[in-house]
């Protein structure tokens, strides 16, 4: 393998990294590799390792980087951060996906029981995923179905004003409830999802951290 | 190396080799690798996050028709210098005072 062989390599194992951070990386190994010179290229090749274990150290990196915030331990405050790097700071956390996270915690240097403890977990988060999902549709489908009965009821009440008025309040009390919970299932997906991201970026931190 | 090397005295190394002067990645890991067995991936993670912590900075220069992206030190970075260096110091007179027992 050359030095563009492994640079592109490492380039496909980096797709769902931010591009800014993935541009970073990359122009630091090219400029890594020029300055070693050619007859050390394959010296270097051999240092960093595989692309794969390279862009694995890279994504840890870059999870860790985001979230960071919350773990740092303060021992002194003499950091300036500017408005702009802070700006800055707050765009790279908006592109961080979930997938990225996932990756890295994959990335991790984890023992086969954990490993397997991990996906059993998964499994049980897609597990509870679809269930929400199912509820999602259901109460949907209940608020949306009310709403219709509610203007069927509104029709009733010309022929039997009392059966239609009935019909016109339960059904208006079934959106309701129906809309309620599709709100409440709505809240619940994105706790979970942002529970598990900062979980799985936690344990990021923890494993890349110790091993450092 | 027999003694393990944590992330902060990494970060005090790096900060270190830049208080003499900027430099460039390559050169950084070199020096930094002349005293600590580390791999050649191992810094730009470090770089990186006291980049993002504001105790680095970067800039670029031209060199032979492409870029060489100097790192230098900023303030916060000299505060924090500081401190490790006095941190490790009181560390190793404690660990020194444990040692000469033997």
């Amino acid at each position: 393998m050359n030095k563009s062989e492994y640079l592109n390599e490492l380039r496909k194992y980096l797709k769902r990294v931010p591009k800014q951070d993935l541009e970073d990386a990359l122009e630091y190994y090219e400029e890594y590799f020029e300055e070693a010179g050619v007859e050390n290229e394959q010296k270097i090749i051999d240092e960093l390792g595989t692309p794969k274990e390279l862009a694995k150290k890279i994504i840890i990196e870059c999870v860790d980087k985001n979230f960071s915030d919350d773990y740092e331990p303060q021992e002194i405050s003499t950091e300036v951060v500017t408005s702009d790097d802070k700006k800055e700071d707050k765009n790279e956390k908006k592109s961080l996906s979930p997938w990225l996270i996932l990756a890295a915690v994959f990335a991790l240097p984890l023992s086969p029981i954990i490993l397997v403890l991990l996906i059993v977990v998964l499994v049980l988060v897609l597990a509870i995923v679809i269930v929400l999902i199912a509820l999602f549709i259901s109460f949907g489908a209940m608020a949306i179905a009310g709403l219709f009965s509610a203007i069927i009821g509104v029709i009733v009440m010309f022929t039997n004003p009392t059966g239609g008025l009935m019909m016109f309040g339960v059904s208006l009390a079934i959106a309701a409830i129906g809309s309620i919970l599709f709100c409440l299932v709505f809240t619940l997906f994105d706790l979970l999802i942002k529970g598990l991201s900062k979980a799985g970026s936690k344990l990021v931190h923890k494993k890349a951290g110790a091993k450092a | 190396m027999v003694f393990q090397l944590g992330s902060s005295l990494l970060d005090a190394c790096v900060l270190g080799v830049l208080t003499d002067g900027d430099a460039y990645g390559y050169t950084l890991t070199q020096q930094v690798r002349e005293v600590i067995d580390i791999s050649e991936s191992t810094l730009y993670p470090v770089l990186r996050r006291l980049q993002k912590d504001g105790l680095l900075g970067t800039y670029d220069e031209p060199y032979q028709g492409r870029n060489r992206r100097y790192y230098r030190i900023t303030e916060a970075g000299k505060e924090k210098f500081k401190f490790y260096s006095e941190e490790w110091k009181e560390f190793r007179d404690s660990i020194d005072g444990l040692l000469k027992k033997e």
